[in-house]
């Protein structure tokens, strides 16, 4: 018999298929409290055998149905019932118009028990079994942890009829983590049906009942996350493929961009856009909020701008009309900021709006910064807003700073955003290195300003050095 | 973030209190928003006044508020906006959408103009 046992502890082991150690340290030690504390000999050859199939059954399915419902035909052949259920206790759905109803949570005063697995019940009488988890005998189970068999359910007054044919009981609570979390109940129209040795049976089932509700829970916990995991990897792997894989390399000037994401997807973007031989577009917008919409968002900004730029020239009026596209195609928290400027190489001047972003910064050989702000609101919350554009002249010796909130807001959260200051002296400290190496302090500088190990923002910075 | 609410009159002042930055926030906010509504609030304040700091996901929670209290025929305002949220909003040139007040009172006074 031990030999048996040893021989479904190493099948349990072995499986691969039970993913959390808890999970897996839970169900061994109750193979263990089989071989050891109860006396295995007690069991009849059925009852064993019931169990054994069950450790089998756990180390191989993960639909706690299915291995409930097995339990349950299991148990007939050695117990024989007339009507069974296995039942879980769970939060009450909230009832419309009866906020004054006591709150759910810790006293269990909104919970209800609602049926995973029944059996010999008629559809009738099994919807009649959504009550309140401290009504009935399962009740009593559940609010006392313990179990109980009643001979003559007729003189008892915890009974709650379901079946007019039932006349004794047996019910066992299913305690996972010291908490109770279910009910096994079994009913027979005989009298004293359950002996008190078929209690103990029922007991070492239950523990195998919470193994599978347990685990049952943790796989779909792992799936959902796995789901998540892998989209937020696409979401990533669409978001690189949209941004520039190299500078663009124009006579007399310098150029780089950089971006840095979030461990989330986020919703930075920058381009460079050629439109003309000589005239050559920037961009660089932050969609708010992370994850895999906020990348599609950016993915449709930049979709709508490229397809835009390209029909016409006039730059508020392609902001507009991304503005209204959307607008329409965003819920309300959803909005972008951004700025889109066309720089003429040749004639120094650049013309732009800015969107509700973050000001890029003008850097003159003299000293002096010119904050780039004039435009409109934010992208997709007006869906009429009007934006204006505005001409700056990128002199050479000038260079031009651009980034998103990551970087400027670096470190706010704790109270202190890098700000403006920071990026201008960088900046003006490594004027006469190349642009990237430029943008990689700036965004290093926000990343320590930040503090290292800490959640941080998409970082995208983008330099432009007019030699 | 914290959010508790309170009602002066008709009027539903919410106060939010603490980093306002989106995610949770956002869910908190607007299922607390739609309670009001669904109590037949028409009139809302948010009161600013307490928190620390707000980033782009904040200000897309005030965003979305104002629209769906102006889709449900309602009026919303803000109260107590700190230099951060004026910044913001500033920068965003957002402040047109908003009707800005530096006192709850002064909010709450401007529905019955």
């Amino acid at each position: 018999m031990l030999a048996r046992l040893r021989e479904s502890r190493s099948a349990l082991s072995t499986s691969g298929r039970i993913d959390d150690p808890g999970v897996l340290l839970h169900l061994l030690a109750t193979v263990e409290r089989l071989l050891t504390g109860v006396s295995v000999d007690r069991f009849s050859g059925m009852e064993f055998e019931l169990l054994r199939r069950m450790a089998m059954l756990l180390a191989r399915a993960v639909e706690e149905e299915e291995i409930l419902a097995a339990m349950l035909d299991g148990l007939r052949e050695v117990l024989p019932f007339d009507a069974a259920g296995v039942y879980l206790v769970s939060p009450e759905q909230s009832v419309a118009g009866d906020d004054e109803a006591a709150p759910s949570g810790e006293d269990g005063g909104d919970l209800t028990l609602s049926e995973l697995v029944v059996r010999g019940y008629y559809r009738e009488e099994a919807r009649k079994f959504r009550q309140k988890f401290d009504e009935g005998i399962v009740g009593w189970t559940i609010a006392n942890s313990r179990s109980i068999v009643v001979d003559d359910v007729r003189g008892d007054h915890r009974y709650i009829e379901l079946r007019s044919e039932t006349r004794s009981e047996l019910a066992v609570p299913i305690i996972s983590r010291d908490v109770v979390i279910g009910a096994i109940n079994l009913e027979s129209d005989r009298l004293a049906a359950f002996p008190v040795e078929s209690v103990k049976l029922v007991e070492n089932l239950a523990s195998y009942a919470a193994v599978a509700l347990e685990r049952a829970k943790t796989h779909r916990e792992l799936t959902e996350a796995r789901a998540v995991e892998r989209e937020l990897e696409i979401a990533r792997e669409i978001q690189s493929k949209l941004l520039p894989k190299s500078q663009p390399a124009i006579p007399g000037y310098d150029l780089a961009g950089l971006n840095a994401p979030s461990a989330a997807v986020g919703g930075d973007y920058y381009d460079f856009i050629p439109i003309t031989s000589k005239d050559l577009g920037l961009v660089i917008a932050d969609v708010a909020g992370k994850g895999f919409a906020a990348g599609m968002v950016m993915a449709s900004l930049r979709s709508a701008l490229r397809m835009r730029v390209e029909t016409t020239y006039s730059i508020r009026h392609v902001i507009a009309t991304v503005n209204r596209f959307l607008f329409d195609s965003t819920g309300p928290e959803r909005y972008v900021t951004a700025f889109y400027g066309v720089l003429d190489t040749e004639t120094f001047q650049l013309t732009y709006v800015n969107a509700g972003h973050n000001p890029p910064l003008l850097l003159n050989p003299d000293g002096g910064v010119s904050r780039l702000t004039d435009g409109g609101p934010v992208l997709g919350v007006i869906r009429e807003a009007e934006y204006e554009q505005a001409v700056v002249t990128f002199a050479p010796g000038s260079m031009l700073v651009m980034f998103t909130d990551g970087i400027i807001e670096a470190g706010g959260e704790r109270g202190e955003e890098l700000g403006e200051e920071r990026i201008i002296a960088t900046a003006r400290r490594l004027a006469e290195k190349p642009a990237r190496t430029i943008a990689a302090a700036i965004e290093r500088e926000a990343v320590r300003h930040h503090g290292r190990g800490r959640p941080i923002d998409d970082r995208t910075v983008i330099v432009v050095k007019n030699r | 973030m914290k959010l508790r609410s309170e009602r002066h009159g008709e009027v539903a002042v919410m106060e939010l209190r603490g980093k306002v930055m989106g995610g949770p926030d956002s869910t908190v906010f607007r299922d607390e928003l739609k309670k009001q509504l669904d109590d037949g609030i028409k009139k809302v304040v948010i009161d600013l006044g307490r928190v620390d700091w707000m980033n782009s996901s904040g200000l897309g929670i005030l965003i979305g508020g104002l629209t769906t209290v102006k889709n449900a025929g309602g009026e919303m305002k803000l109260a107590r906006t700190t230099d951060k949220i004026k910044s913001l909003l500033m920068i965003t040139k957002l402040v047109q959408v908003f009707d800005t007040f530096d006192s709850v009172e002064g909010a709450i006074a401007s529905f019955s103009e």
